[in-house]
């Protein structure tokens, strides 16, 4: 069966991908994010069962860890305070962002779905962040971020050349959907060019024309 | 004193180098040359060459800048040429010498140069038309000069060791030292710099000897008038006043600098180099010390005078103002202790010191005659008596005022003495007297003054859970399990902001308080916030003119939370002289502790209940519910231990009773730092300053239990800042040390911890956690036996019967950490031990399931007294069954048996009932009591909790009651202690008893065995209930 081009393949799956970012969002919303509710569940426990899982105990002013669709959904009643996940304080933010742009070979350890978690707290939760200049200081290094990485993934993408096993740890769950499509297949189109080399070469060798395989 | 080491980077060529700072209209450069023949101007700081010059004939040993900074001066193999500063280009040849330029030295005013070498000649130039005005001929070669400031006077070392002083004038030798110096080699580096001290030459510094010392010449008698030695150990090369006189520094060939100060002739700092020193020089506005060495290195010194004394460089101006500063403040001392003293004869201007206090004692009486005195004077005898009784009073309080000052200076306890009864001014008086007719008592009067109590201070009174104000920053007023109170500056005044930790508890939003008295203390209940703030004295005193102008006096001020009239805050003003000191809010009541240890009541709406004097001065208040805990000062702290001497009352206030009033034991030599109750039992509980929390049991007469130590591992991280506390839980805020109170913003959370008691870790393998969850359970369940004893007395029936059935609940509790305890003794081979466990064990389940945990581990002793013990048990209580229940609480017993083992079936975990709202909560947590079916299973699932589920042969309590009549009573200690009860033969049940007449765990024990099969038994056993029991009232049904 003859492979369909790069092109093609890109074009028909483009409109729908493997993983869309809505998708992406919705495990995301599943990772755990501290909070400080200001209720007590008045439920045995104290403890919230949800479909997927059970959390609390929820008692007023002491933190626990819960998914963050439910953090958001509490916070938007105005039931509980979100704390700022640590990798979000600035100095780390700082650090992180020192770090990978100082080390071009590699990537750092963030949050598989830092994107969507940071794009969430964004949005719908402002007021966690403080005063209005430290959210925009937190946004612009977020954002930095995602640029530095994004330009680091284009460069090793540039230097791909053959049917080669690519390493790419800490990538992000975001980052990787990003060129999911591209570069999976490109990859699948060397190895395909490779086996056809390698059958054309054995061919030859054999003698035979190489018209039957082309 | 230790050396500095300085570190010297290479600059010029071994050999003779040259230091000056040059000070142009620009910057301060420092020049240096040396023997590579570069002249270089450098950056005073980081020595960096700016501009840099090269000399015909190297090298260039010697350069002097001109003080008008307009010139440097450098001499080298030939030449005296002059520099322009600070490009350091050539300005004119000053002079010329045939031989090395060994030493330049300019004028004070910088318009002539004094220029001498190995010539033996010294030239006197005219700086602007560089001409020789003078030579000065001397046997020998120079090696060094020094122009006195006052540009008289001419100091010249030379090579055989002389000194001669010329009159720059005339030419003229002034005085002439031979051999003074170290005599030195023709090619020898050596300099023997003097110098003159800046304050118009009235010292000259000069090196002197092979020991490195230095003399100091008085001027114009060229008397040797101190030394500077003891610290260089060969000769001194370099000495160098600093800018303003006070400091001198030497460099000497032992490669050390070393900073005097020249008033004492002490050292003050030394340092050490890799070379000799060749050149000095002090900056001129600062503290630091520039230098060269004769392998070229240059160096810089930076704060060569320790930082507590005054700068080298201060000008003497400053100086003479510092010192007229201190003798002023000095004097100013010295006026206030006589203005003490005088006071005018009236104790109110004698001040006794903070904590303080001033005694009188009356140590003579004189009779003066007055009579005897109108006879001789006849005119105003009673004139002359009052001068006479006034001239007496002047020497008592004349006295008195030599004694305070006395004080002022002195000791701890200093009595004062008046001049005795024979001193000369006070018998004036009486000899006074005897001439007056008329008699007056004249008294002498020994006025002392007590200072303070050496040692710790009593400690202030605070608010539980408030934060120490800091000026400028917001702080909470109050923080607790409720919520929390802030208050924030705002410009002229403060608002306060109450923000509860549940929001959806009350149902309106406080509104923001606007405080314009400054609201120090607060107090947030259920019902509402108390605040109280301190009297503020007016500060313009003289503006009103009336001299009751007293500013606002302290206000009380009370914000019910869910008022259902309008109106419902109110405030009060306090009387002058009387300020909130503690305050608190309860359920029903707020209170209000003052400093003139009364304590106020109010109810909510603000109706003055009660008006109580407290025993000492309050030092913190705790409400809940209806209860009202106050610690006051005992008495002083303890001198020794540094402990606070703390009591603690405990009010009913609905019941108007004192519930108890004994020592608050602490750590010793700690503080009170938080006071409380617990949430769910509503016991007392304190923490110190040093992090300990120690919860009230009603055991033992009412005594403190160490429930939480801080960690020890954690206690350098981390600081603990309680906030509340349950039966098995601390609230805390963990702070960092650095920073040891929670801050407003952002708004701090507390952190749940697992209370510990410091339990020992025995060998033989039970965790210390275990037991100590035991006997935290067992407080629990202490203090709910305290309170259905109450609520028994009291007669409120469903109370009672609430209480009971969480007292059952929590026996059930603690019998599963014993449980778990028990199982790891056995496992560790402490049979012994192991049985006592099981003694302790309230419930008869709980010893089926020691016993079959027993035979698990093939413990066969064990489980034969275990065993007997129960059979013993159950004997007893059958036999008792007949006999009237003896007191009250024997209704547990009977309550226990459809209860006995409903315990077991409520594995949700136990949610703590908030101590001021009981009723209802019980009813929504028990479970239905008619779950017994399970009955059987109940024994394994005890067991299963030890994890010895599959015990093979179990032996049941049946088989062994049997073997009872062996004497097996005896074995157990328990046993021993039932026989021993003069009763016992009666069979009489109650065993031992508690102080209060309650039955104890172990006498709960003996009373709890009735067994769950035998139903019908235990019905019988129900004594007539004197209350309505609605778990009471199903047991039968349940039974059968």
């Amino acid at each position: 069966m003859p492979t369909a081009s790069l092109f093609e393949y890109v074009a028909a799956n483009l409109e729908n991908p493997p993983l869309t970012p809505e998708e992406l969002e919705f495990f995301a919303e599943h990772e755990k994010i501290e909070i400080i509710p200001n209720f007590t569940l008045n439920l045995p426990n104290g403890m919230l069962t949800c479909i997927e899982g059970t959390y609390g105990p929820f008692r007023s002013n002491i933190p626990i860890k819960v998914p963050l669709y439910l953090a958001l959904s509490l916070y938007r009643r105005g039931k509980c305070r979100i704390q700022l996940p640590s990798w979000m304080a600035k100095e780390e933010l700082k650090g992180v962002l020192e770090e990978e742009r100082t080390h071009p070979q590699y990537f750092q350890p963030v949050p598989q779905y830092y994107v969507e978690i940071s794009k969430l707290l964004f949005t719908e939760a402002r007021a966690i962040f403080g005063s209005n200049s430290e959210l925009c200081e937190i946004y612009d290094m977020i954002e930095e971020l995602k640029k530095v990485r994004n330009s680091k993934i284009l460069d090793g993408l540039r230097k791909v050349s053959g049917p080669i096993t690519v390493k790419l740890n800490h990538l992000s769950h975001a980052e990787s959907n990003k060129i999911r499509l591209l570069f999976e297949n490109s990859l699948n189109m060397w190895h395909q060019l490779s086996k056809n080399d390698k059958v054309w070469q054995e061919n030859q060798l054999a003698g035979n024309d190489a018209s039957m395989t082309l | 004193m230790k050396d500095v080491t300085l570190k010297l980077t290479p600059g010029h060529g071994p050999g003779q180098a040259s230091v000056a700072y040059a000070a142009t209209a620009k910057d301060l450069y420092l020049t240096t040359t040396g023997a590579d023949g570069r002249v270089f101007l450098r950056d005073s700081l980081v020595l960096e060459p700016e501009h840099v010059a090269k000399v015909d004939a190297p090298p260039a040993t010697i350069l002097a800048v001109d003080p008008k900074g307009k010139y440097v001066a450098v001499g080298d193999d030939q030449y005296v040429k002059l520099h322009k500063l600070p490009s350091l280009s050539l300005e004119r040849v000053a002079c010329r010498f045939n031989l090395t330029l060994r030493a330049l030295s300019f004028s004070p005013d910088g318009s002539k140069l004094a220029a001498g070498g190995d010539d033996s000649l010294i030239k006197l130039v005219e700086v602007k038309e560089g001409s020789v005005y003078r030579s000065l001929s001397c046997e020998d070669y120079v090696l060094s000069l020094a122009w006195d400031p006052e540009g008289t006077y001419l100091a010249v070392v030379l090579r055989s060791g002389g000194l001669v002083l010329y009159d720059t004038s005339n030419g003229r030798v002034e005085k002439r030292v031979e051999l003074l110096c170290e005599r030195v080699d023709y090619s020898s580096p050596r300099r023997h710099t003097p110098s003159w001290h800046p304050d118009g030459g009235t010292v000259l510094a000069v090196p002197v000897g092979a020991e490195g010392e230095v003399v100091l010449y008085e001027r114009l008698s060229w008397e040797a008038t101190g030394y500077l030695s003891g610290e260089h150990t060969m000769a001194v090369n370099v000495v160098a006043f600093s800018p303003n006189g006070l400091y001198a520094a030497t460099a000497g060939q032992d490669k050390r600098v070393v900073i005097w100060d020249v008033g004492a002739a002490s050292a003050i700092a030394a340092a050490s180099a890799a070379e000799v020193i060749s050149g000095l020089a002090w900056r001129l506005d600062g503290n630091e010390l520039a230098m060269v060495g004769e392998l070229g290195g240059v160096g810089i010194w930076s704060g060569p005078v320790p930082k507590e004394l005054p700068g080298p460089a201060v000008p003497a101006e400053e100086l003479e103002r510092m010192q007229q500063e201190q003798e002023r403040l000095a004097d100013l001392k010295r006026q206030d202790a006589s203005r003490h003293g005088r006071g005018g004869g009236g104790d109110a201007d004698l001040v006794p010191p903070e904590g303080g206090e001033i005694r009188e004692e009356i140590i003579e009486e004189v009779e003066m005659d007055m009579a005897a005195a109108a006879s001789g004077d006849g005119t105003d005898d009673g004139a002359a008596g009052a001068r006479a009784a006034a001239a007496a009073a002047e020497t008592t309080s004349s006295a008195g005022g030599h004694d305070v000052s006395a004080g002022d200076e002195g000791d701890a306890v200093r009595s004062g003495l008046t001049n005795g009864p024979d001193g000369p001014r006070s018998l004036r008086p009486s000899k006074m007297a005897a001439a007056r007719p008329a008699t007056q008592t004249v008294r002498t009067v020994v006025r002392t003054i007590v200072a303070p109590p050496a040692g710790p201070v009593p400690q202030p009174p605070f608010q539980p859970g408030a934060t120490p104000a800091e000026p400028g920053r917001p702080r909470f007023l109050c923080y607790n399990m409720v919520g929390s109170v802030a208050s924030r500056p705002v410009e002229d005044h403060h608002a306060i902001e109450v923000l509860f930790h549940d929001s959806s508890r009350f149902s309106a939003r406080v509104p923001l308080l606007t405080d314009y008295y400054g609201f120090d203390r607060a107090s947030l209940g259920e019902k509402g916030v108390l605040y109280a703030s301190p009297p503020t004295k007016s500060d313009a005193p003289q503006e009103g003119g009336a001299s009751g102008d007293v500013g606002v006096p302290a206000m009380v001020m009370f914000r019910p939370f869910d008022p259902w009239a309008p109106n419902s805050d109110w405030t009060a003003p306090l009387p002058p002289g009387e300020e909130a000191l503690c305050l608190a809010t309860g359920q029903s009541f707020v209170a209000v502790a003052t400093s003139r240890q009364l304590l106020r009541l109010f109810s909510l709406a603000g109706s003055q209940t009660s008006i109580i004097r407290l025993e000492g001065p309050p030092v913190a208040m705790a409400a809940v519910g209806s209860l009202l805990a106050v610690v006051w000062h005992a008495g002083p702290p303890n001198p020794h231990t540094k402990s606070q001497q703390l009591s603690m009352s405990l009010y009913d206030t609905t019941a108007m009773s004192c519930i108890f009033s004994q020592p608050l034991p602490l750590t010793p030599g700690s503080l009170l730092a938080w006071l409380g109750f617990t949430e769910d039992h509503g016991l007392p509980a304190v923490s110190d300053s040093q992090g300990v929390v120690c919860v009230r049991t009603p055991d033992f007469g009412g005594r403190w239990l160490p429930v939480f130590e801080p960690p020890a591992d954690r206690r350098n991280s981390e600081v603990l800042w309680p906030v509340g506390i349950t039966s098995n839980q601390l609230y805390a805020i963990v702070c960092k040390p650095t920073e040891p109170r929670p801050q407003v913003s952002p708004r701090p959370f507390y952190t749940p911890m697992s209370l510990a008691p410091p339990m020992l870790a025995l060998d033989g393998g039970c965790p210390p956690e275990l037991e100590g969850q035991a006997l935290l359970l067992g407080l629990a369940n202490a203090s709910l036996r305290n309170r259905l004893e109450a609520a028994e007395a009291a007669g409120l029936v469903e109370e009672a019967s609430d209480l009971n059935h969480l007292l059952l609940r929590g026996q059930a509790e603690q019998d599963r950490a014993l449980l778990k305890a028990f199982q790891r003794v056995v496992k560790g081979e402490r049979h012994g031990r192991a049985l006592e466990m099981a003694a302790q064990l309230n419930m008869f389940k709980s010893l089926e399931g020691a016993l079959t945990l027993a035979n698990h581990h093939q413990a066969r002793g064990l489980a034969e007294r275990i065993s007997a013990f129960m059979a013993s048990r159950q004997a007893m209580l059958e036999a008792a069954a007949p006999a009237p229940a003896p007191q009250g609480p024997t209704g547990i017993s009977q309550d226990s048996d459809p209860y006995g083992n409903n315990h077991q079936r409520h594995q949700r975990s136990y949610t703590p009932i908030p101590f001021g709202k009981r009723g209802p909560a019980v009813d929504r947590e028990d479970g239905p009591p008619g779950l017994s079916a399970k009955g059987p299973h109940d024994a394994e699932e005890q067991a299963g909790a030890g994890g010895s589920r599959g015990a093979s042969q179990p032996l049941q309590p049946t088989d062994l009651n049997t073997a009872r009549g062996s004497g097996a009573g005896s074995l157990t200690p328990f046993a021993n202690l039932v026989a021993s009860e003069p009763v016992e033969t009666g069979g009489l049940s109650t065993g031992p008893k508690s102080a209060r007449g309650l039955p104890t765990p172990n006498t709960l024990l003996q009373a709890a065995t009735a067994k769950p099969d035998g139903g019908d038994s235990s019905h019988k056993r129900k004594p007539v209930q004197s209350y309505n029991n609605p778990f009471a009232r199903k047991a039968p049904k349940l039974a059968k």
